[in-house]
């Protein structure tokens, strides 16, 4: 004798739990349970009905619907795309340090500052090269000796 | 596949692409509300619950794994808000049912059908709460028994035993109130 794959009490369990429709039933016992509905239709009508009625009552519940108003707002809620504006630089910029703009300020100043102070005494000095005392200090300074002798034997 | 097509848009959503947040939102919104609404037996309250929901899922999106289905996920965050508000309900007003009656009953709310409806929903919600989860995962929203249990970290044993005693108490309950 061949035995049920499904007993009987567990097909009353699973109406009980899953209303009538066997297609709600977990999918490994279905086709047992289907096999064995349809075998001893008597034997679950009382079950079926009953669990029928409960059914139709949750298949009148409509289903529900968002407002448009809800999507809306949980559309606005969500994850924005980063704007990159091309045009400016911006999207470049990003990478760039923040400190970037006031850095080139100062060199551009500290670059005037020792270019001032540098060309100053070299004009002073070329004013005073006029000045031929001035140049035989120099000359005599450097070990050249006698500026004015110099300046005889080249005439 | 659901999840592949899920994963891609997550991705997607996650980047700020408007079609991927909008395709999320139309493909789980209503059942979000649906579960919310059902077991909370209060729209605007509900409606709450949805948005929390969604804002949780969008702050996820950017470093989402695919552990749980989205589905899944956004569902179990849903049920548990519920829970937490069904909770403060109850410390609020020990021993009490949450009141249902809608002040702004609309002509068509009175019809006999729309009554019906109402009683019903009323007594889901009435149930207790993990009864009023399995009974709404599986008999109105369609969930496989083992989707309902993973989103309600339960087994699927335990999710059936819930579903027999949501039936029985529904049952008992509206034919005390003559719903038939």
């Amino acid at each position: 004798m061949k035995t049920p794959p499904i007993t009987d009490e567990r097909i009353f369990a699973l109406i009980d739990a899953y209303g009538a429709d066997p297609d709600a039933f977990p999918e490994a016992e279905r086709a047992d349970a289907k096999r064995r509905m349809t075998d001893a239709p008597a034997l679950f009508a009382v079950a079926l009905e009953d669990a029928r009625l409960l059914d139709g009552m949750l298949g009148r519940l409509p289903d529900v619907t968002i407002p448009a108003a809800l999507r809306e707002t949980l559309i606005a809620g969500a994850p924005k795309a980063k704007k990159v504006d091309g045009r400016n630089g911006a999207g470049l910029r990003r990478f760039l340090p923040a400190w970037l703009p006031a850095g080139a300020v100062a060199s551009l100043a500290m670059g005037i500052l020792i270019g001032v102070n540098v060309s100053a005494p070299a004009a002073v000095a070329t004013a005073s090269v006029a000045d031929e005392d001035a140049d035989a200090v120099m000359y005599a300074a450097l070990g050249f000796g006698d500026y004015s002798l110099m300046n005889e034997s080249t005439e | 596949m659901a999840f592949t097509s899920d994963l891609d848009q997550i991705t997607r959503a996650a980047a700020g692409d408007p079609a991927a947040v909008a395709w999320l939102v139309d493909r789980y919104s209503p059942g979000v509300l649906g579960l919310a609404t059902r077991m909370l037996g209060d729209r605007m309250e509900a409606e709450d619950v949805t948005q929390e929901t969604f804002l949780r899922a969008w702050k996820a999106l950017p470093g989402w794994e695919p552990r749980a289905k989205f589905s899944t996920w956004l569902h179990r965050v849903a049920l548990n808000l519920c829970y937490d508000i069904l909770r403060k309900r109850r410390e609020a007003l020990p021993g009490d049912l949450p009141e249902m009656t809608d002040p702004e009953l609309t002509p068509h709310d009175r019809l006999l059908q729309a009554e019906r409806v109402r009683a019903i929903e009323d007594a889901i919600a009435a149930l207790p709460e993990r009864q009023a989860a399995a009974l709404t995962l599986c008999a109105l929203q369609g969930h496989s028994q083992a989707e309902a249990a993973e989103i309600m970290e339960t087994s699927e044993e335990a999710l059936e035993s819930l579903l027999a005693r949501a039936r029985r108490s529904l049952k008992a309950t509206l034919a005390e109130r003559s719903v038939a």
